[in-house]
């Protein structure tokens, strides 16, 4: 997954209500090579070694490290299984909150992000919601801080969701015009 | 069918189907992949170990200790104690003489985020010698625990 992705195809998970975007050159949809990345101890380690000088201003022990990835592996099961029951029962609405406020669509709802399952849980899940009320999820990410790599992040998923745009657009389905970024956050479990 | 179902090429409907047992075995997992971390930080910092050296060490294969570090096994204490023989670090504490059970919290903390390192217990700093060896506080659930004399004598 990079800023140059093209779409290759949207995979049903659950038909006509929970879908992934498939990236070219990706084997899988985003959905599946988040989960398993998350799950993943040597990618995770790897991932937070590259990125501890973010963290604790500069300092992060070998501990903190190890530490942080047992709190991403029981966060990504847990997300997993939120994410499941939610797709299962026809509640993902419940979780999903707009990215910026104010704006409304007339066919096609923004971009939704969906945060872990537990308080300062550093994993994102962006999805577009259609007027249908059917879920896409094209992305996702390990936020570490509130600022460092906020902004980073943000422009990795207007890029997806223009591309998304493009990409229904494209296949036929039309008013995307209004496709907007919003917030999915799975702490809203009401 | 909608618009989507329409010009999807393929599905994954089975996606969630392994989460249920995911989420039942977690708090092992957690802990298993903090062990896991641990050994690769060590290696990925120790220039005179590489992976290859401590499967060597451990008499085991590149590929089972590789499977190990995956934080997905569920590792016996004789192998965690393999891994801290070889690499000195200090992957798993155990209840030292003088400690009170009751002061062990539970490993599970249902939904909340817990520190593991901060619920690991005490370390034993001295080793224990066989004329002065007391009894050890550990917990055993087991009703009926025989001795290897008292099964002799059965």
């Amino acid at each position: 997954m990079n800023f140059e992705e093209h779409i290759a195809t949207i995979t049903p998970l659950e038909e006509g209500y929970l879908y992934s975007v498939e990236y070219k050159g990706d084997e899988t949809d985003v959905l599946d090579i988040l989960l398993d990345r998350w799950d993943d101890t040597e990618y995770l380690v790897d991932y937070f070694d590259k990125k501890s000088d973010l963290l604790h201003e500069g300092y992060f022990t070998e501990k903190e490290i190890a530490n942080s990835v047992g709190n991403v592996i029981r966060d990504v099961n847990r997300l997993k299984i939120k994410l499941a029951k939610a797709s299962k029962t026809g509640k993902l609405h419940q979780f999903f909150k707009p990215y910026t406020k104010g704006i409304q669509t007339r066919h096609l709802e923004p971009l939704k992000k969906a945060y872990g399952t537990m308080p300062r849980s550093m994993l994102r899940l962006y999805a577009v919601c259609l007027q249908d009320g059917s879920y896409i999820i094209c992305g996702g990410a390990i936020k570490l801080t509130k600022n460092v790599d906020g902004d980073e992040e943000l422009q990795k998923e207007r890029a997806r969701l223009n591309r998304l745009r493009d990409y229904l657009k494209q296949e036929g389905i039309e008013d995307t015009e209004q496709l907007d970024l919003l917030i999915l956050d799975l702490e809203e479990d009401k | 069918m909608n618009d989507l179902d329409k010009i999807a090429t393929k599905k994954r409907l089975n996606w969630a189907d392994d989460f249920e047992e995911a989420d039942n075995n977690i708090e092992w997992r957690v802990r298993s992949a903090i062990i896991s971390a641990r050994v690769l930080l060590f290696l990925k910092r120790k220039e005179s170990m590489d992976r290859a050296a401590l499967a060597e060490k451990m008499d085991v294969s590149v590929q089972y200790l590789s499977k190990l570090l995956k934080g997905k096994e569920n590792m016996t204490l004789k192998t965690i104690t393999r891994l801290e023989s070889y690499t000195g670090l200090d992957l798993i504490n155990v209840i030292g003489e003088n400690q009170n059970t009751n002061n062990v919290k539970s490993v599970h903390g249902g939904h909340h985020r817990v520190d593991v390192e901060k619920q690991t217990l005490p370390v034993i700093h001295r080793p224990m010698q066989a004329s002065k060896a007391k009894v050890i506080n550990i917990r055993i659930e087991s009703k009926s625990v025989t001795t290897s004399s008292e099964s002799k004598v059965g």
